[in-house]
């Protein structure tokens, strides 16, 4: 799954740790999750979205697998 | 009876410090926000991969026994433990280091570490064997810590703290 995390973060001048400290994580898994390495559990998700004042679907781009 | 004391100081203390390194882990980790969803997730990742290894050794256990090598429990029982503890930490620790980097994994350096990870295990293990010396298991601890730590930290370019 894909995100606008990074882009987020850029446009509203809000560090890693910054965001990692609003939504109650480690700054390693906001960095994990940016990176894409790791998918965030639905409440978590949701917490990101709200720190940028938008919605999952704003922030997490959900990308269906070519076999479907 | 006769009681192994070096034995039991080795295997009792061998649980208090392990629980005490983990207690304290805990504590440090909890002051950075540290145990949240993905620490859980890779801690349990790296339980479910060294069954995994476990299994494997197993294997090779059995497979040695129908080569007709006797070995004995303690040896075995040893190295079971020592796979399985092994494994889960030195697993969690690469899953960790995956995690907390930006930059992927360069896929040729990880397969010369696995590589040598792995030749350096089996080598140590016949050794032991031919020797019934468990402790040349303890050999094989270098090389293995320098493949893994040469081989699966990627390199960094930027530091992440910018914007």
């Amino acid at each position: 799954m894909k995100n606008r995390i990074r882009e987020l973060r850029k446009l509203n001048k809000i560090t890693q740790e910054e965001l990692s400290k609003q939504v109650g994580v480690s700054r390693q898994s906001i960095i994990a999750i940016e990176s894409g390495k790791f998918n965030p559990s639905l409440e978590l998700a949701y917490n990101i979205s709200k720190a940028f004042n938008s919605t999952i679907e704003e922030v997490f781009i959900f990308e269906e697998e070519e076999n479907e | 009876m006769e009681i192994n004391i070096w034995g039991m100081i080795g295997l009792y203390g061998g649980v208090i410090g392990g629980l005490l390194g983990w207690w304290f882990g805990r504590q440090k980790a909890r002051k950075n926000r540290g145990l949240d969803e993905l620490y859980y997730h890779i801690w349990q990742k790296a339980r479910s991969y060294s069954w995994y290894v476990t299994l494997g050794a197993l294997y090779v256990f059995f497979t040695l026994l129908n080569f007709g090598i006797e070995l004995s429990t303690a040896m075995v029982l040893g190295i079971l433990l020592l796979t399985h503890v092994a494994s889960w930490g030195i697993i969690g620790i690469i899953l960790t280091i995956n995690m907390s980097s930006a930059a992927p994994l360069q896929p040729s350096r990880v397969k010369v570490g696995l590589f040598v990870f792995i030749t350096s295990i089996i080598v140590f293990t016949i050794i032991s064997i031919l020797t019934t010396n468990w402790l040349f298991l303890l050999f094989s601890i270098p090389p293995n810590l320098i493949a893994l730590f040469t081989a699966l930290i990627p390199k960094r370019k930027d530091s992440e703290v910018t914007y």
